[in-house]
């Protein structure tokens, strides 16, 4: 229940339209708060995948039966099963994987909206070709995505890593290899024209004006609304900040969202991205935003010297200067901070909020490790505080 | 209480580990990956569970004390209305864990209702207590789940005994 306080302290202030969230985004995270309702999610079996198929290759016309599914390892938002195809079907997709959403997750994001940008990106960078999608849940009661099955590896085989291929290690003629394609991909993701792109469920911010940032905060801020069980002080301090001190985009462009080691595959031998992953928190937004979660310390790891490297690749100096020399735009370093404490917000706002909230109604096919990655929280919460320090007076 | 609660869960860690997680098939990925991750919590959860009462009592501590040397709130209704309903939040006496978040979501709200309408001066000073009290409060947290193997700087970090013991 809001205290009196509280209510007076969300009228609107000045310009700022704090309801401003992209309406997909939108009307899939109030979906959720309705679904959580139906109580504990139960993972499914290889047989109910096997059949779901069936159900939704006879939905789509794919003359095509799925034979062998079976569950992947990895990942911690989605269910992902992978089967091989028999029948009159593009070799692409003789082997594929279905990306299934649990009931609930660390995020709430949209197959439809990542099946698009899918086929937007494709021949621009390697992705996972879509053969379909149910973005509604239609056909086996979750929105899913079906994908052809792409090779490689998210970590080093030599190497250690936590979930989702965190602390992974890269050698170093591994690492520089990876690291032009690295950067080239994120360039050429940006450069995409999202305006001819077919991205009917993504908004586009307006160019000149603070939307695209608004939006972002007014989305995490909506979540913590609805989903925040434990308080977290530094969490409002942060929201306040990056309210009054939104960045003004210039120029929006096709965002990742979560461009970071762990969400893209390569091979070992060939020393070569075979496939950019998890493109489920993309949307149309300001450049730096990408740029500024490769500053996370979560997804990289400081050298004897105490010099941060990206995913143990690249400093974050050369992936700025790289970045300008590809693109041609000019990193604001104000901005980039704004970004970065938005993306420890954000960050902090999954595993703080909805990673905490699944764990406890057991809505998730991974409820024990959704709790276990809450504890992030603490690290990310130190990085927050470093970077508001010297914001506050 | 006997069995003692620590002694209970040992027992349940012991027989998972040794008995449970290798019957589990092999093929099994999920199985296989979240046997981890649950052996992992409860060894955690083995390591808290003297320490989660003084925890507790240390954070809501820390957070009192900063909420009793606030400067005296200036500015509009809201900010007025939050400095009261925060008052309020402090004096009730329950759980410490309870009464943490209890407190702090009041905190919270007279931030937010200082970036309203609150006196420019006094909101800085507020503002920088509460990151003040974060930064604290932060390397609590990650000394509490430093065995997670999150961390960043886990070497920097007192054990969550020493932590716990004031060190």
């Amino acid at each position: 229940m809001q205290t009196q306080a509280q209510r007076l302290a969300q009228e609107p202030v000045a310009a700022i339209d704090r309801d401003a969230i992209e309406p997909r985004l939108l009307e899939i995270l109030l979906a959720k708060q309705e679904r959580r309702k139906l109580g504990p999610y139960i993972p499914r079996t290889a047989p109910d995948i096997a059949e779901g198929l069936s159900v939704l290759f006879a939905r789509e016309g794919i003359a095509a039966q799925a034979r062998g599914a079976r569950r992947m390892g990895g990942g911690a938002s989605k269910e992902q099963f992978v089967f091989d195809v028999e029948g009159e079907i593009d070799p692409a997709f003789a082997r594929c994987v279905l990306r299934m959403d649990p009931r609930e997750g660390i995020i709430e994001t949209c197959r439809r909206r990542e099946a698009q940008v899918l086929r937007a990106v494709a021949g621009v960078v390697p992705v996972p070709p879509v053969l379909t999608e149910d973005g509604d849940g239609e056909t086996m009661g979750q929105p899913l995505m079906v994908t052809g099955f792409v090779g490689g590896v998210t970590k080093p085989s030599d190497s250690g890593a936590g979930p989702s291929g965190l602390k992974a290690r890269f050698g170093e003629s591994l690492g520089a290899a990876l690291t032009s394609q690295f950067i080239g991909h994120l360039a050429a993701i940006h450069a995409v024209d999202y305006r001819t792109a077919g991205l009917d469920d993504f908004a586009v911010p307006r160019p000149e004006t603070t939307d695209a940032a608004l939006w972002q905060v007014n989305y995490w801020t909506r979540v913590r609304a609805l989903e925040e069980t434990d308080s977290l002080p530094l969490l409002t301090l942060a929201e306040t900040w990056l309210y009054d001190h939104l960045p003004v985009c210039e120029q929006p462009v096709l965002l990742h969202g979560d461009y970071r080691v762990g969400n893209f595959l390569f091979d070992e031998e060939r020393q070569e991205i075979t496939a950019l992953l998890d493109w489920e928190l993309t949307h149309i937004g300001d450049f730096h935003e990408d740029l500024a979660y490769s500053f996370e310390p979560l997804f990289g790891h400081r050298d004897a010297d105490g010099v941060f490297h990206v995913g143990s690749m690249f400093t974050t100096e050369h992936l700025i200067s790289r970045y300008e020399a590809l693109t041609g735009r000019m990193v604001n370093p104000a901005t980039l901070h704004w970004y970065r404490v938005l993306t420890s917000y954000k960050l902090i706002a999954m595993n703080h909020c909805s990673s905490i909230i699944a764990a406890r109604d057991g809505t998730n096919h991974q409820n024990a490790l959704l709790a276990f990655l809450a504890s992030c929280t603490a690290g990310m919460s130190d990085t927050l505080c470093e970077l508001l320090s010297g914001e506050m007076a | 209480m006997t069995p003692d609660p620590i002694i209970r869960l040992a027992s349940v860690v012991q027989t998972l580990e040794h008995v449970v997680v290798p019957a589990v098939d092999s093929g099994n990925l999920l199985a296989v990956e979240q046997c981890g991750v649950v052996l992992a919590q409860l060894r955690m959860l083995e390591r808290h569970m003297p320490l989660i009462g003084a925890y507790h009592a240390l954070c809501l501590t820390d957070l009192l004390g900063v909420v009793a040397a606030l400067p005296t709130v200036e500015g509009g209704p809201a900010a007025v209305m939050a400095r009261c309903e925060l008052a309020e939040a402090c004096a009730h006496e329950d759980d410490p864990r309870i009464a943490f978040h209890r407190v702090g979501r009041a905190l919270e709200g007279l931030v937010r209702a200082m970036a309203q309408d609150g006196e420019p001066a006094v909101r800085s000073a507020i503002d920088a207590a509460v990151l003040a009290f974060s930064i604290r409060q932060a390397r609590r947290a990650r000394s509490w789940f430093q065995d997670a193997g999150f961390d960043h700087d886990a070497d920097s970090l007192p054990t969550v005994e020493a932590m716990v013991a004031g060190n």
